[in-house]
């Protein structure tokens, strides 16, 4: 198990430490860029809702790989310059807030018309009806889901180790190199990727199940 | 109290309402009856601005309303005051709509402590007292999907006058209901008649009519027919169009 390299644990723990950063800034920026595109798409009239979706769409049609490589080229031409684990979060922070932006859509429409009414017709303002009535519906329903996606973009970060930022993924290849044993530290890493997505699954359908204890069928 | 007159209002090409014009007196219940897409649901809407009109005006509360045009809303009319005048017009729909994530007493109470600011104590008196009047004191913790229609429907009822309301509007209130359920929401609407409450009602139903109309105004296609006590549009109506629905009414009651 792992010889030759003694340093390999603590290399490979702060491979690890570095992973769940990653995947906490992305996941965090993909969400609140998301929610912002959502309200923006359903509150900000026909023009931002088309502009919108063609961003959705041109981002769906294109691999992450190929997506976080044009950030890491266009930032510099931009005049922005960033260490790479900045660059990486930046990147994948885009690349995953139309997937959430979606999930926050279908979760708003899924609420019924008349459930805005009832809230308009007791005087509530637009605002109130959508923290009183309309997100706190939408959020249970958004959940799991939610929690999918933060699962994808935590196995996502492992190619940002193609722009050189180091993670899991780049510190398992160096690893790897040195001591020609792909198949322990592949394994480790699996590990290790499997434990954290997992465990974000199992707390989405968990804390699904907690909010809809207002649902019959739960 | 509620004052129409001469409104009218159609959705693009439709003409929905046509030179509408009644009046309900402070503490009175009027009920607008007809059949489906002769216009009731949509005047009721009208008069706690869930829709605008075209020409005419609606004099309620106190407030007199111009018609809005093509506009969103009428000249001078910002969305705060829509939202003042709504706290005052309470509104109960034919499929209740209770907010699904909150319990029958947190349905009750978010209107007075989140709107009007209400302390969370009396705000939570009021709630409770409010479920008691409608029999559902019992089911303060229970969520919505838990209550039977009428029960869901009381709730409602209880939501909307913890608003503290000078008119309730009902919408179809029983229509949703299983006949047998339809009872125990009618006795709490003949129980807020008794204490003076203004209220409008829209209904198809003839036994609504029956149990709580002070003034039935009888509507159809977008305009009133007929207008007048109980008494007199029921048993002797006196337009052709009345005679013809109270008659479908009574066939169907009879193989009912």
């Amino acid at each position: 198990m792992m010889v030759g390299i003694p340093s390999a644990v603590p290399i490979l723990f702060s491979a690890v430490w570095e992973t769940v950063k990653l995947s906490g800034a992305a996941i965090a920026g993909a969400l609140i860029l998301g929610f912002i595109l959502a309200e923006a798409s359903l509150q900000g009239g026909r023009v931002a809702a088309a502009v919108i979706q063609i961003i959705t769409q041109l981002i769906r049609g294109t691999p992450v790989l190929v997506f976080v490589f044009l950030v890491y080229y266009l930032l510099p031409v931009a005049g922005i310059r960033l260490d790479k684990t900045s660059t990486a979060i930046i990147s994948l922070s885009i690349f995953f807030s139309v997937f959430f932006s979606e999930t926050f859509r279908s979760a708003v429409a899924a609420i019924p018309q008349g459930q805005r009414q009832s809230g308009l017709a007791m005087g509530m303002s637009r605002w109130n009806v959508e923290r009183i009535v309309v997100l706190p519906q939408a959020m249970r329903i958004a959940l799991p889901p939610l929690m999918n996606l933060s699962a994808i973009v935590v196995k996502s970060t492992s190619i940002v180790s193609i722009i050189g930022a180091w993670e899991l993924t780049y510190a398992t290849n160096e690893l790897v190199m040195r001591t020609m044993q792909p198949f322990e530290y592949l394994l480790a890493a699996m590990a290790v990727y499997f434990c954290i997505c997992y465990a974000l699954v199992w707390l989405g359908k968990r804390l699904g199940r907690r909010l809809n204890v207002s649902q019959k069928d739960a | 109290m509620i004052s129409v007159q001469k409104l009218n209002k159609s959705f693009g090409a439709l003409d929905v309402l046509k030179d509408m014009s009644f009046d309900v007196r402070k503490g009175t219940t009027s009920v607008l009856l007809g059949r489906s897409g002769s216009g009731k649901s949509t005047m009721l809407r009208c008069l706690n601005l869930l829709e605008y009109w075209q020409s005419g005006t609606v004099e309620i509360d106190g407030k007199l309303i111009e018609a809005a045009g093509d506009s969103v809303r009428p000249k001078g009319w910002r969305p705060q005051d829509e939202t003042a005048l709504r706290r005052r017009v309470g509104m109960v729909f034919q499929q209740f709509n209770l907010f699904p994530h909150l319990t029958a007493l947190e349905n009750v109470l978010v209107g007075p402590r989140q709107l009007l600011k209400v302390d969370k104590r009396e705000s939570q008196d009021l709630a409770l007292s409010l479920l008691a009047d409608v029999g559902l004191a019992d089911k303060r913790d229970a969520y919505p999907a838990f209550l039977s229609g009428g029960q869901q429907q009381r709730v409602a009822i209880a939501r909307a006058l913890a608003m503290r309301p000078h008119v309730l509007l009902l919408d179809e209130v029983t229509s949703a209901l299983d006949p047998e359920l339809v009872g125990e929401v009618l006795d709490v609407i003949v129980d807020l008649k008794a204490r003076g409450l203004t209220m409008v009602c829209v209904t198809h139903e003839m036994h609504f009519a029956e149990d709580v109309a002070d003034e039935v105004i009888f509507m159809e296609a977008g305009s009133v027919v007929e207008q007048g006590p109980p008494a007199q549009i029921l048993q002797a109506p006196e337009t052709a169009q009345m005679k013809r629905f109270l008659s479908r009414f009574h066939r169907g009651r009879a193989y009912a």
